[in-house]
């Protein structure tokens, strides 16, 4: 599932996503509405618009991964600090993909994390 | 973890003590490794210690989410989440952490803090920021 503001991004992420077979079940520009969406459709993989310096789509993540901390939740942004990225991962974050979204990036993470094809993101 | 506060130990997972809710530990400055308080230099990277504050207050925790409630709500945020981050009982911010493996779990601050505009401190702006390989290579994912 992916909770990213921008249409570009979620089109990049959708189609390399694709590429390694895995089905996006559903898109949200709401970054906040991550949280109900993801008890909705319980993807195997969600994508959060953490939004550097604005902190919605990363406390929605940590909601997800403070009740489901199983989740694979990946965060989004147009950068990061070593010291941002260490507290994603201190979360439980799977993975910073920084934005423009590298497709190549997101089709290795779908291909060794979620073993591609039959996934739904 | 003993806490600075009553004594009681603590699992060294938790950002508050199960006893009294103190805060657990001082988070370095450079790789925010979470160490004993009485620790001179941290655990993670080797970052003098001396000079950074003791344990926040719990009222100051509170403070600090608070203010990350507000930022939130500058993004045009919607309030539910932000609620819940401000009103959520200090025990909740120490089950982030599902890595374990001696990750310490993110309290308040420290999301207000990580989160500020420009980084957390006064040279943020000189802080580097991370390409994706170094990303790639930071989360384990190559």
């Amino acid at each position: 599932m992916l909770a990213v503001r921008s249409a570009a991004t979620r089109e990049v992420i959708r189609s390399a996503l694709a590429s390694a077979g895995v089905t996006v079940a559903g898109e949200t520009e709401d970054v906040d509405g991550a949280l109900a969406l993801h008890q909705f459709h319980r993807p195997d993989l969600l994508v959060v618009d953490v939004g550097f310096p604005h902190v919605t789509g990363f406390v929605a993540a940590l909601e997800v991964l403070t009740l489901d901390p199983s989740a694979t939740v990946v965060a989004c942004g147009g950068m990061a600090t070593r010291e941002q990225a260490l507290a994603c991962r201190r979360a439980g974050f799977a993975h910073f993909w920084l934005d423009p979204v590298d497709p190549a990036v997101v089709t290795r993470f779908a291909r060794a994390r979620l073993g591609g094809v039959g996934r739904a993101a | 973890m003993s806490c600075a506060s009553c004594s009681v130990d603590n699992d060294t997972r938790r950002s508050f003590c199960r006893a009294c809710g103190a805060t657990l530990g001082v988070a370095c400055p450079r790789c925010a490794f979470r160490n004993e308080t009485a620790d001179r230099f941290c655990g993670g990277c080797g970052t003098a210690l001396a000079a950074i504050a003791r344990p926040v207050p719990r009222a100051a925790e509170t403070a600090a989410a608070v203010l990350l409630s507000a930022k939130g709500h500058a993004g045009g945020g919607a309030p539910r989440l932000d609620l819940d981050v401000g009103s959520r009982p200090p025990p909740t911010h120490s089950t982030v952490s599902p890595l374990g493996g001696g990750l310490p779990a993110l309290s308040a601050s420290d999301i207000a803090r990580l989160l500020a505009p420009g980084g957390s401190d006064e040279t943020a702006s000189l802080v580097p920021q991370l390409t994706q390989a170094e990303l790639d290579q930071l989360f384990g994912v190559t």
